[in-house]
């Protein structure tokens, strides 16, 4: 049986929910609370000693890099493919996997900043400390502590929004080329760089819109219309999912009006 | 015709061309002289905006990420088979190559103490001032990155010595990892191997002390048997530095 260890239809945690929906394979979805710095507990640093996200075990083989986990699984499973042909399409589909959504380092800081700093620090300081001490790995509870209490510069907010928008162009510029990342057809590569983008013209419209990324739009609304896209966020349990929804009914209501 | 853009044998340079010569894929090679900053002329850029070394171009596609480069040369080219076949054994190379790749990475760490104590030390007083002069005109956004290994600070204490404790732990990884096994991963000799020899054949040279005959047995034996392999040999022959035979020594040697 499949195990899936991860939080929401979110960035790296949301990888192996959109595959499998997508895939149409069951799994056993176990909510690790990132907010709750679930992650980072001795229980499941047995599983992933690096106390990441997601964690994804089949056949007793433990996977923690969500985005080759996803090849992996593409090859073991039933269900339609994912993954091209041809080795040329195969590096693309890698490259863009790989680099595609590298402007999600920028996205992280403006999220933790409006929206998960705040949440986690409702539970005031000296959990927080507590918790944020467990951190296995130095440079990231260094990365941790400074998101969490959003001890970011005007500056650091800036270069966060700069980087975004140079990242949507980056994406539009390939787009502009071929409807998906690798090619012709919807790949893991899609699929990854939406668990990062899916919400960006509601959040982030200074740098995606009909008008400055009108290629982009046009496959955020492409891979909406899938079944499963609407399928996976009912798997959501915080706000992230309501953003989600009100993407997917602002599509509905122009795919209406057309 | 494959072309290969690369630096000298070292680094993820190295491990393509080991893995070209491996494979008997005849290619164009183009030596990119990074210490006179030739990745930085507009003609580079063109081809690699982020003026990444090396760099393939096969099919017309310019791959400038090395690791899937070599992944794709793997698949592109079966025989002879450097790379698992299996869901499984493709996962745990794919894995391999994320962890050794990378700013964040083994790659970083080894590229700052080659730099800190060969380059800074052996380089002629001249050519080192001429470089530095070249790195401070580049614009600053493009300062990033290796760049900033190259910076005209040297790194600190400090910096150094975190490095070397990462290179250490990683090599300790390694080094339980070949107890049981000749190579890496997969049970046989692949592209993971040669990344992972590609960034490690001079930590002997650079930092003695952390890998070695009594310290590191197993590294240092497969160390020897990389070395003895004629498309390893073959692609060390191709230096082009005066430099490049202190760092490229053979252990022991």
């Amino acid at each position: 049986m499949l195990q899936v260890y991860t939080w929401e239809v979110n960035s790296n945690s949301g990888k192996p929910l959109i595959f499998l929906t997508e895939k149409g394979v069951e799994f056993d979805f176990h909510y690790i609370d990132v907010l709750k710095f679930e992650q980072h507990q001795p229980e499941y640093l047995k599983l992933n000693p690096q106390g990441t996200v997601p964690t994804v075990v089949h056949d007793g083989k433990v996977m923690t890099e969500s985005t080759q986990a996803l090849q992996y699984l593409d090859a073991v499973l039933p269900g339609p493919s994912f993954t091209p042909g041809k080795p040329l399409e195969k590096y693309r589909m890698r490259w863009w996997a790989t680099h595609g959504a590298a402007w999600a380092a920028s996205l992280s800081v403006l999220g933790w900043h409006a929206f998960m700093g705040p949440m986690v620090r409702k539970m005031g300081d000296e959990k927080l400390n507590d918790l944020l001490e467990r951190i296995p790995n130095k440079q990231r509870r260094i990365a941790w502590s400074t998101a969490a209490k959003s001890t970011f510069t005007e500056e650091q907010l800036q270069n966060a929004r700069d980087g975004v928008a140079a990242g949507v162009q980056m994406m539009e510029a390939r787009l502009r080329v071929s409807p998906y990342f690798a090619g012709d057809n919807y790949t893991i590569a899609d699929m990854v760089i939406f668990a990062n983008a899916y919400s960006l013209p509601l959040m982030h419209d200074y740098a995606a819109s009909d008008d400055i990324s009108p290629c982009f739009i046009d496959w955020l609304r492409r891979i909406y219309r899938r079944p499963a896209i609407v399928e996976v966020f009912k798997l959501g349990r915080t706000p992230m999912r309501e953003r989600a929804e009100e993407m997917i009914s602002r599509f509905a209501a122009q795919d209406g009006s057309e | 015709m494959i072309e290969l853009y690369h630096w000298e044998p070292n680094a993820e340079s190295l491990a393509l061309l080991i893995c070209l010569k491996e494979k008997n894929v005849e290619f164009h090679g183009q030596y990119v002289d990074m210490l006179q900053l030739e990745h930085h002329t507009a003609a580079y850029l063109e081809l690699s905006p982020k003026a990444q070394v090396p760099l393939l171009v096969a099919e017309g596609e310019n791959m400038s990420d090395a690791g899937l480069a070599l992944q794709y040369l793997a698949e592109r080219y079966p025989e002879p088979r450097l790379a698992p076949t299996d869901p499984s054994g493709w996962y745990d190379l794919q894995a391999w190559t994320a962890w050794l790749g990378g700013m964040m990475g083994l790659a970083a760490d080894v590229a700052l103490l080659g730099w800190n104590t060969v380059m800074l030390e052996k380089m002629p007083a001249k050519e080192l001032a001429a470089f530095r002069a070249k790195v401070a005109e580049l614009p600053q956004e493009k300062k990033s990155g290796w760049a900033a290994v190259w910076s005209d600070a040297e790194a600190d204490e400090d910096e150094l010595l975190n490095a070397e404790e990462r290179v250490q732990q990683q090599v300790a990884k390694i080094e339980s990892i070949l107890i049981d096994a000749e190579w890496i991963t997969g049970g046989a000799y692949s592209i993971i191997d040669m990344t992972a020899f590609a960034h490690l054949h001079s930590v002997p040279a650079l930092v003695p002390g952390i890998m070695n005959h009594s310290e590191t047995p197993r590294i240092t034996s497969w160390l020897a048997r990389m070395h003895k392999r004629p498309a390893v040999a073959g692609a060390l022959a191709m230096h082009n530095s005066t430099i490049a035979p202190v760092v490229y020594a053979a252990p022991g040697s």
